[in-house]
């Protein structure tokens, strides 16, 4: 039974990892923008292609060049879908309906891209690190020991950033009141383009470390993407905190429904309850003061 | 239409006009029914049939998010729920196929009951959200009760529809493509009569203000609740007829693709017209119908040119068409000389919408 529990936290908290990576930039665009990026799951596996382009195939770099390419690609790549898919939509009617829409095409255009730049060959990528970990019978190795260390770090990074910094007091700015932050003379086309950037950086972080855990594809991203939804409507849309509670707690229930009550139930037992929490608490279940 | 409308119509002075859009629609339908007769290649009545799926897909899911308002993306899952309803009765029991298009319409309808309980309680764009968790829900479901559904990889040989011992996929899908187009018809025109009525009004004033409907007395959410209702028995028969032409029901209906599809043919359409999702659908079918020899590279095709339309037209092709006939009918009216009232009035209703 210690030992159940032992994996059942352990991949618990793997999953809350990569989880709170997606999850974290959705929420970023979400609270910032107004909006739902529906190719988020697209950014994080372009990132990760990106990155095995420097790292194994045609460039076989090492991974502390190739990884870091990877995340400007990245970030190039997000300022590219805000220039295409969020600034010209954004401001019209239904901007976040139209925006979902476009994001939706997007994702359907990256992936055809992946799937003919790269190939459909199954592709994995090295991992970041080789060292392993027991605890009890269960063991923590490679990218998996990576995501639980890196992922609250980041994020906790970016929510200093946000808190302490001119740079995150400008965002905020923009976040709470546009008009009257462009009247201080903010320029919240910057804002928007850096924070989709930020967040295609947060998906490439992701989508390296699942890439060196599981098999690429070009839907990589699809089913963590899924899981950043469920986690906004935990944890309330607009909040990094919210948003980083509501990863751990997922990937929890998760890891614990999984265990207990086998692979296909999990999904469902996940989705019932956060039915459950939508009728219940409809602004989240982790309340960090109304921010939208 | 009231009774008090159609009295005006009979008194009205343009009694010509009010008879001119009837005709038209009627010689648009004995058209639309006659393009089988003329389409006779057993491929293109494949097409045909593709395309009429799509059509009243789009057209019904856009009762909920054109018409109404309410970001649903759950319509696809419920037509999924029509669908698999239909195929394991007809192949797992050996129901009647006819007898299943009901069971389906009601398991929709039923289904969207569940669908609704979050957009009761929230707004916006987080009801996409919870409509979109929805439809993971029914993929989950149906991958994991696999005993019943046939898993990932589906159900198939479902029989056909059948009149007289006839199969209605006889003849090149003759029947078939009669029924898609009868059933595609009465959506349109149904639809029609549904915007002006005074619930469709009703509809559309909660859509434009919400706070002002309420204070009018309009109770929203039953509206919202109907609405919901309506569109999903559609989405359930639209699910029988699909699974019935196909024969085969299966996951692929629940993927990201297939609903991005469809949406791209109401927003390309114009999801602010009724007519706007059926060209949609219409001219997405041939645009894929015209790249499936090129793999991947359709869909980035596809994809990018629908992008290029929603970003320079974006109340769609119908949007466009519509702006277009307005210009033209203030430039007629300014260059008679006549005060440009309606024209005027049109112009400026799009500009607040642009």
């Amino acid at each position: 039974m210690i030992d159940g529990l032992i994996s059942i936290a352990l991949s618990g908290l793997i999953l809350g990892s990569l989880y709170s990576l997606i999850a974290s930039g959705m929420s970023l665009i979400w609270s910032t923008l107004g909006a739902f990026n529906f190719a988020h799951g697209a950014l994080m596996a372009s990132g990760a292609y990106f990155v095995y382009t420097f790292a194994v195939e045609p460039l076989a770099l090492p991974l502390w060049i190739a990884v870091p390419i990877g995340l400007v690609l990245g970030a190039a790549f997000g300022l590219l879908v805000e220039r295409i898919l969020f600034r010209p939509f954004i401001s019209g009617p239904d901007g976040a309906m139209t925006v979902m829409v476009v994001t939706l095409v997007a994702t359907s255009i990256i992936q055809n891209a992946i799937q003919l730049i790269w190939g459909p060959k199954l592709k994995q990528l090295p991992t970041l690190t080789d060292l392993r970990v027991p605890i009890g019978d269960a063991v923590l190795q490679g990218n998996q020991l990576v995501a639980i260390i890196l992922a609250p770090l980041l994020i906790g990074l970016i929510a200093l950033l946000l808190a302490r910094t001119r740079v995150g007091s400008i965002v905020r700015a923009v976040e709470q009141n546009r008009e009257l932050s462009l009247l201080m003379g903010i320029k919240p086309a910057y804002v928007y383009a850096g924070v989709v950037a930020v967040a295609a950086v947060l998906a490439t972080v992701a989508g390296v470390l699942l890439g060196g855990i599981q098999f690429m594809t070009p839907t990589m991203g699809a089913d963590l993407m899924i899981r950043g939804f469920m986690i906004l409507v935990f944890g309330g849309a607009a909040s990094l905190k919210g948003t980083l509670i509501g990863a751990y707690v997922i990937g929890l229930i998760e890891a614990a429904s999984g265990y207990f009550f086998g692979l296909f139930w999990s999904p469902v037992i996940l989705i019932g309850l956060i039915f459950v929490i939508m009728l219940v608490r409809p602004e989240g279940l982790i309340k960090v003061g109304a921010r939208r | 239409m009231t009774a008090a409308d159609r009295d005006l119509a009979t008194v009205a002075p343009f009694g010509r006009r009010r008879l001119a859009k009837p005709v038209a629609w009627g010689v648009v339908i004995v058209v639309v029914l006659l393009i089988p007769l003329v389409v006779q290649d057993n491929y293109l009545r494949l097409v045909l049939v593709q395309m009429i799926t799509y059509a009243l897909l789009a057209s019904t899911w856009n009762v909920t998010l054109g018409i109404a308002g309410i970001f649903n993306y759950a319509h696809v899952a419920l037509f999924g729920i029509g669908a698999y309803t239909s195929a394991i009765l007809a192949v797992k029991l050996g129901v009647e196929p006819w007898l299943t298009i009901p069971v389906a319409v009601l398991a929709a309808v039923l289904g969207s009951l569940v669908a609704f309980i979050p957009v009761a309680r929230l707004r916006g764009i987080y009801v996409a959200l919870a409509t979109f968790i929805f439809s993971q829900l029914c993929v989950y479901l149906v991958l994991g009760q696999s005993w019943i559904t046939g898993g990932s990889s589906g159900l198939v040989s479902v029989p056909n529809l059948e009149i007289a011992g006839e199969s209605l996929g006889a003849n090149r899908r003759l029947g078939y493509v009669y029924l898609g187009l009868v059933a595609l018809i009465l959506v349109v025109v149904g639809l029609t009569f549904f915007v002006k009525s005074t619930f469709g009004r009703s509809l559309l004033a909660i859509k434009d203000n919400e706070q002002l409907a309420r204070s009018r007395g309009v109770p929203i959410y039953r509206q919202h609740l109907l609405t919901f209702l309506l569109a999903s028995a559609l989405a359930g028969f639209t699910g029988s007829y699909f699974v019935f032409t196909n024969n085969v029901a299966s996951t692929n209906i629940f993927d990201f693709g297939y609903a991005t599809l469809l949406l791209s043919m109401m927003f390309l359409g114009g999801s602010r017209s009724i007519l706007g999702p059926v060209i949609g659908a219409v001219l997405i079918t041939i645009l894929q119908q015209s790249l499936r020899n090129y793999g991947p590279m359709s869909f980035i095709i596809a994809g990018v040119i629908i992008l290029v339309v929603l970003r320079f037209f974006p109340q769609g092709i119908a949007g466009g068409v519509e702006r277009l006939v307005a210009l033209v009918r203030k430039r007629l009216a300014r260059r008679r000389g006549a005060k440009a009232g309606p024209a005027d009035l049109t112009e400026k209703k799009e500009s607040t919408d642009a």
